[in-house]
C-alpha cells in the first residue's frame, strides 16, 4: 500500500475510534449521548478514508484489491458508506452500535499494512501478547458468566410460567436481576474482546506479517467477536431481552467454546 | 426446680374449648398473681391468643405443681375447666423448653412461620413481667425463646415464602422485577382482593397506581381510594404498554385484552416483562397470553396454587428449623441446671464461712496476743480447710447435673450440711 495512503488512513482510523466509543458508551451505560459527535467524527474519517484509497488507487493505476489490507480498507469503506446513505434515509442509529465497531476493526487491519514503528518494537512485543491474551480471557469468563445468567433466566422463566413453584423458584435470583447480570457481562465481554482483537492484530501483524489473518483460529476468534457483537446488536438496537437474549447467550457462549476445543493453545502459523 | 407448661392449643381443642379458657387483661394479672401465691409455684407466664392457651410455671416441687395449678384454673375458670381437661397437654424440664422455644419460632402455629406468635409471647412475657411473677430462670428461658425464634427466621426460609393470594402475587412480582421502587401498577375494575394487592404492592415499594374503570367517575373516585391516578378506559391499550404490573378484576363476561392484542402490546415493549394479576371471575385476561414472551398471567387458581407449594415450602424450612430448636433446647438446659445449683452452692459457702469465724472468734481468747503474721496464717489455715471441705460436694454436685439422681444429690447435700431454703 502507498505510504500516504497509510498515512490518510491512520487519520480515519483516529476519527474511527470515537464510533468504537460511542458503541462501548451505548451498550454500558444503556444510554445514548455521543452519537451525534460520533456521526461527526465518522463522516470526517470517510473523508480521510476516500482519499486514502484515492492516493492508492493511483500509485496502483488501478483499483486497489490486491493485497488483503486494501479488501479489509475498502470493505470497511464501503460499510461506512452504505451506513451513512442508511443513516440519511431512515434515521436508524441503532445501527451503529453494530457498524462502528466493524468498520474500525477492518481500518486497523488496513492500516497495519504499515504498521507504526513504535507499536512493533521488540521490547513492546510481549506487551500486546499478554494484553490481548488477557482480555480474551476476560472476555471468554465474561461470556461464560453471561451463558450462566441466560441459563438460569430460562430456568427461573420456566418456573414462573408454569406456575408450579419447585426448587429452583426460590433458590434461583428474580428474572429482572438474572437480565441485567446478562447485560453488564456482555457489555464486559464486549468491550475486552474488541480491545483483544485491536491487541491481537497488531501484535501478529508486526510478528507475521500477512499470513496470521488466515489463521483458522483467528478466524474462530473474529467469529466470537461477530457473535459478541450480534449479541449487544440484538439487545441495545432491536431490544431483545429476556428469553431471546438468553437463548443467544448460549448460543454465543458455544460457539466460543468451539473456538477453544478446535484450536487448543496457540494459533497454527505459531508452530510453522 | 421444674419447668412447666399445662396448656391447649388448635392442634388438641376445638375454639369453643379454647375461648372458654382464654384469660386477658386483669383476670390475667389477677390469674398470674393467685398462681405465684401458691406454695411451690415460684413463677408464672400466661400464654392467651385465639389459637392457644397455656400457662407456664416453675416450681421447686417435686410432682405438685400440676395439681396446685389445675386446682387453682378449676377454681378460677369453674365449669369450663373440666370440659377442658381431656384436651389439655403437659410438658415438663425439657419437654417444656422445646415447647416454649417452637411456639415462639412459630413452628406449632396454624400456619407454620407466621410472624404474629412471637409478639403474642412477647407481650404474655411483658405482662407477666410487669406483674412481676417472671423473676428467675423463666426470664431466662423466655429470652433465650426470643433469641431462638430470630434464629430460626434468619437462618431459614420459614418466613419468607407468602401464604395468602395478595402476598403471593406480590412475591411473584419480586420474582419477576426484582425490586419494586419505581415501577407503576395499573388496576383495572375494583374490588377487596385488587384492593389488598395494590396496597402490597405499594408497600413493597412500587410508585405508581393508575386506576382504568367502565366509567371515569369511578376510576376517579377509586384513584382517590388507592392515592392514585384515574386513567379513561379508551386509553387502556396505551397504559398497557407503559405499566409493570396490570391487577385486573371487572365484571367483564369475557375477556377484556386477548392474545392477538397482547402481543401487539409485547412488541411496543420491547422486552420489559408485564405481569398480569387476574382477580376477575370469569377471567378478564385471556390465560394464552402467559405463553407469549416476558408477559406472565396468574389468574385466581394460579395464585391460590403458588400459596400451597409456598406453605409446603415452608414445612420444609421448618425442618430445619426443629434442628436449630433441639440444638438450643440442650444449651438452655445445661444453663437452666447451672442456675438451679447456683444458690447451694451459694448458702454451701456462708454457711462454711459462719462457722470458721464462729469457731476463731471463739478460740481468739486461748490464742493470746497474735502477730500480724500470725493473724494472717490463722486465717489462712481456716480459709484452706473451708475449701477443702466444700470442694467435693461442689464438683461432685455440679458432675450430677441431668443425672437422674442429681436432685436427690443435690437435697442430699443440703440436709448433710443443714443449709437453709434461701
Amino acid at each position: 500500500m502507498n505510504e500516504w495512503a497509510v498515512l490518510w488512513l491512520r487519520v480515519a482510523l483516529l476519527l474511527y475510534s470515537l464510533g468504537l466509543w460511542h458503541s462501548f458508551a451505548t451498550v454500558i451505560e444503556q444510554k445514548r449521548q455521543i452519537f451525534v459527535a460520533a456521526l461527526t467524527s465518522i463522516s470526517v474519517g470517510f473523508g480521510f478514508h476516500f482519499v486514502s484509497i484515492a492516493f492508492d488507487a493511483w500509485s496502483m493505476r488501478g483499483l486497489p484489491v490486491v493485497s488483503i489490507y486494501q479488501m479489509a480498507s475498502l470493505t470497511a469503506f464501503l460499510i461506512t458508506a452504505v451506513f451513512l446513505w442508511a443513516y440519511r434515509r431512515f434515521r436508524y442509529e441503532s445501527l451503529a452500535v453494530f457498524v462502528f465497531p466493524i468498520v474500525f476493526i477492518l481500518t486497523l487491519t488496513a492500516s497495519l499494512a504499515k504498521p507504526l514503528a513504535p507499536w512493533i518494537r521488540d521490547s513492546v512485543q510481549g506487551g500486546w501478547e499478554a494484553v490481548h491474551v488477557a482480555l480474551f480471557l476476560l472476555g471468554y469468563a465474561a461470556l461464560f458468566l453471561t451463558f450462566a445468567a441466560g441459563v438460569m433466566y430460562l430456568i427461573q422463566e420456566h418456573e414462573l410460567k408454569s406456575k408450579r413453584p419447585r426448587a429452583f423458584y426460590y433458590r434461583l435470583p428474580p428474572l429482572n436481576k438474572l437480565d441485567q447480570v446478562a447485560h453488564q457481562t456482555l457489555a464486559l465481554g464486549f468491550v475486552s474482546v474488541t480491545l483483544g482483537l485491536i491487541a491481537a492484530s497488531i501484535y501478529a501483524s508486526a510478528q507475521w506479517g500477512a499470513s496470521w489473518i488466515v489463521d483458522p483460529k483467528i478466524a474462530l476468534a473474529f467469529v466470537t467477536w461477530i457473535i459478541y457483537l450480534a449479541m449487544v446488536f440484538s439487545r441495545v438496537a432491536i431490544g431483545w431481552r429476556g428469553r431471546k437474549s438468553a437463548y443467544f447467550a448460549i448460543a454465543g457462549f458455544c460457539c466460543a467454546a468451539l473456538t477453544w476445543i478446535v484450536s487448543d493453545g496457540a494459533h497454527a502459523f505459531m508452530r510453522q | 426446680m421444674s419447668v412447666l407448661v399445662l396448656g391447649l392449643s388448635h392442634k388438641t381443642a376445638p375454639v369453643e374449648v379454647r375461648e372458654r379458657l382464654a384469660v386477658f387483661g386483669e383476670g390475667k394479672d389477677v390469674l398470674l398473681e393467685s398462681l405465684v401465691a401458691q406454695p411451690g409455684i415460684d413463677e408464672a407466664c400466661i400464654l392467651s391468643t385465639c389459637n392457644r392457651v397455656e400457662f407456664l410455671v416453675r416450681s421447686d416441687l417435686e410432682d405438685g405443681a400440676e395439681a396446685q395449678l389445675l386446682a387453682l384454673l378449676g377454681e378460677a375458670h369453674g365449669d369450663p375447666m373440666r370440659h377442658a381437661e381431656p384436651y389439655l397437654y403437659r410438658y415438663a424440664d425439657r419437654e417444656a423448653v422445646r415447647h416454649i422455644f417452637r411456639v415462639a419460632s412459630s413452628l406449632d402455629s396454624m400456619v407454620v412461620g407466621e410472624p404474629q406468635i412471637l409478639g403474642q409471647v412477647k407481650e404474655a412475657y411483658q405482662s407477666a413481667k410487669r406483674a412481676g411473677t417472671i423473676r428467675g430462670p423463666l426470664d431466662q428461658l423466655l429470652t433465650a425463646a426470643f433469641r431462638v425464634a430470630r434464629r430460626v427466621r434468619n437462618e431459614t426460609g420459614i418466613g419468607q415464602m407468602a401464604v395468602s393470594i395478595s402476598y403471593v402475587a406480590v412475591e411473584l412480582a419480586r420474582k419477576i422485577f426484582g425490586e419494586l421502587s419505581g415501577l407503576s401498577v395499573l388496576i383495572i375494575g375494583a374490588g377487596k382482593m385488587s384492593e389488598a394487592t395494590a396496597r402490597h404492592l405499594k408497600g413493597a415499594g412500587a410508585e405508581k397506581t393508575y386506576v382504568a374503570n367502565r366509567t371515569f367517575e369511578r376510576a376517579q373516585e377509586l384513584a382517590r381510594q388507592f392515592d392514585g391516578e384515574p386513567v379513561p378506559y379508551d386509553r387502556l391499550l396505551e397504559m398497557l404498554t407503559k405499566v409493570d404490573i396490570v391487577i385486573s378484576s371487572t365484571g367483564a363476561p369475557g375477556f377484556i385484552l386477548t392474545k392477538e392484542t397482547a402481543k401487539g402490546i409485547g412488541a411496543a415493549r420491547r422486552g420489559r416483562p408485564l405481569f398480569f394479576v387476574d382477580i376477575a371471575v370469569p377471567r378478564d385476561i385471556d390465560p394464552e397470553i402467559n405463553s407469549v414472551d416476558e408477559m406472565f398471567v396468574y389468574d385466581i387458581d394460579d395464585l391460590q396454587q403458588v400459596a400451597e407449594a409456598n406453605l409446603k415450602q415452608r414445612r420444609r424450612e421448618a425442618e430445619q428449623a426443629e434442628q436449630i430448636v433441639e440444638e438450643e433446647v440442650e444449651g438452655m438446659l445445661r444453663r437452666l441446671r447451672g442456675a438451679q445449683l447456683g444458690p447451694t452452692i451459694e448458702s454451701l459457702h456462708k454457711h462454711l464461712e459462719e462457722v470458721r469465724l464462729a469457731e476463731i472468734h471463739r478460740f481468739r481468747n486461748k490464742l493470746g496476743q497474735l502477730t500480724p503474721e500470725q493473724e494472717q496464717a490463722v486465717e489462712g489455715l481456716t480459709r484452706a480447710m473451708m475449701n477443702k471441705v466444700a470442694h467435693h460436694p461442689i464438683t461432685e454436685m455440679k458432675k450430677m447435673v441431668g443425672h437422674p439422681d442429681g436432685r436427690r444429690f443435690v437435697e442430699f447435700v443440703r440436709r448433710t450440711f443443714n443449709l437453709k431454703r434461701s
